[in-house]
């Protein structure tokens, strides 16, 4: 099934735009041959395959936008968009990661929101108390531990509201999502240097915002 | 307990920079030596880097709902908007645009082609052969035309005594003014060469010596008459047909030849021309609608 002709022909009709040299295990090269599969068949017209690709990749898309738009609301409007764009543009995917193609739909679309939350302004973080932001508890797991990490990702998502869009975002792409410096120049459309600027600033303001719970932090380095 | 106004001094953007791993060369030593020697500096710098590692352990936030498309949602998106909707009739796969711009195309060229050679073949040996049938046949006009004889004689004389020099044929052919129109009075033979001429509008009596062929022609009438009688006067201006009368029998004149009107482009050139932009725009639209379909 993998290994199909249809899927050599899709596989080599889609030229990357970036070339991806990070090693890449057999799990997830197995999940890119599926989402080739799914992307070629959304192309012919199949909906289920694109809701296919939309449950594999909802989660992390609302968890990347969540971060960025500061309103859940919003944030879902925007993943909805992003979808929405991506099942509109499919002949523009060029081939490369269909996680990154959709992640970096999704940014452009957080993007968009804020520049619209820029012009009405809201509340930002309504809901801090929202349970649903509890992480997933395994079996084994610490209720103190459990209970710590709640705490500090209440207090980490308020203290990123505080700080101004472009910090948010540098440092959402960078230390949560794991982007490159170049990456999130080229995603933000900014050079280099301000990226660095930005993340660095960003971090100065997270540790002001954060001057009374700085000790839920430090517990890790003793 | 380390003086908090000496750390306000410090730069902790330099801090930052050495928590994150950016800063190298002086910078580097600079960071390090403030991490080393100022407890706030070195207290911020562990706070940076205990914040950037609590960042990537953040739980994701759970999706408040389920993005899947609906087939309504689908089938909306699925239709075109803007341009694509506009281009959409373009793009079919089995749309007759294509064959229709190929055809129109096709068509249009071989007119032009086919324009092209007519008039290569036709227009061209026209263009050699005609201007001298052409300034006879309207130089005879010219001459017969007026009304009184003198200057249909005059007119006539010109237009023959110009028969040697080729200039002077199309020249006075090519006046185009109808042979009275200009002449003031009875001066008959003068203002006859001078309507004669091609391009030379009669200027105004004016004190100018040498100028004005009324003024000539009023003092001096009777050699005027005999100018006119030199047939060579004719082609030249009226100027200097007053000035050197006789120096113009010689030279050939500078007069410049007017070209007669053209004929235009043909109906059929013009046709297919429309034929084959027509096909070339059909053509583009087709390669857009392809393109953004």
């Amino acid at each position: 099934m993998l290994d199909s002709a249809r899927l050599t022909i899709a596989a080599r009709g889609f030229r990357p735009v970036v070339d991806d040299v990070r090693p890449v295990d057999a799990s997830e090269e197995q999940a890119r041959r599926r989402d080739l599969i799914l992307v070629e068949r959304a192309r012919e017209g199949s909906l289920e395959a694109f809701n296919g690709l939309v449950e594999l990749y909802q989660d992390h898309l609302f968890g990347l936008v969540a971060r960025m738009v500061p309103d859940r609301d919003q944030a879902a409007d925007a993943v909805q968009e992003a979808f929405f764009s991506a099942y509109r543009n499919l002949r523009s995917f060029r081939g490369g990661s269909v996680r990154s193609w959709l992640g970096r739909i999704a940014i452009n679309a957080a993007m968009d929101q804020q520049r619209l939350r820029k012009r009405r302004p809201a509340q930002p973080y309504p809901e801090l108390e929202d349970e649903a932001w509890q992480p997933p508890a395994g079996p084994d797991a610490d209720p103190e531990r459990t209970a710590l990490e709640v705490e500090r990702g209440h207090v980490l998502e308020a203290a990123l509201a505080a700080i101004t869009p472009d910090q948010r975002n540098a440092i959402v792409l960078f230390d949560v999502e794991g982007y490159d410096y170049q990456e999130i120049a080229d995603l933000t459309g900014v050079s280099l240097g301000t990226v660095k600027s930005r993340i660095h600033r960003g971090r100065l303001a997270l540790r002001d915002c954060l001057a009374g719970s700085m000790s839920l932090f430090r517990g890790d380095e003793g | 307990m380390p003086d908090p106004t000496v750390h306000a001094a410090h730069d902790r953007l330099l801090v930052a920079a050495h928590a994150a791993g950016d800063a190298s060369g002086p910078d580097l030593e600079r960071a390090a030596a403030l991490v080393a020697s100022c407890p706030e500096c070195a207290r911020l710098h562990r706070d940076l880097r205990a914040l950037s590692a609590a960042l990537a352990e953040t739980p994701a936030p759970a999706r408040p709902r389920d993005f899947r498309l609906t087939d309504e949602a689908a089938a909306r998106l699925s239709r075109p908007t803007g341009w694509r909707r506009l281009l959409a009739p373009f793009s079919g796969a089995r749309s007759a645009v294509g064959p229709l711009a190929a055809s129109l195309a096709t068509l249009g060229l071989a007119g032009l082609l086919l324009g092209g050679g007519v008039n290569l073949g036709l227009g061209g040996a026209s263009s050699m052969s005609a201007p001298a049938p052409q300034a006879a046949a309207t130089a005879a006009p010219a001459a017969a035309g007026g009304g009184d004889n003198v200057y249909g004689s005059a007119a006539g004389q010109g237009a023959l005594g110009a028969a040697p020099a080729p200039s002077a044929a199309p020249s006075a052919a090519a006046a185009g003014t109808p042979p009275t129109a200009p002449v003031p009075s009875a001066e008959g033979a003068v203002t006859g060469i001078a309507s004669a001429a091609p391009s030379v509008v009669p200027p105004p009596p004016a004190t100018g010596p040498a100028g004005s062929p009324a003024v000539a022609s009023d003092k001096n009438a009777p050699s005027a008459g005999v100018s006119a009688g030199a047939p060579t006067a004719a082609p030249s201006g009226a100027g200097e047909a007053n000035v050197a009368p006789t120096r113009s029998a010689a030279t050939p004149p500078a007069t410049p030849v007017a070209e007669p009107p053209g004929p235009g482009p043909s109906p059929l050139a013009v046709g297919s021309a429309l034929l084959l932009a027509a096909g070339i725009v059909l053509g583009l639209l087709r390669l857009a609608a392809r393109r953004l379909a």
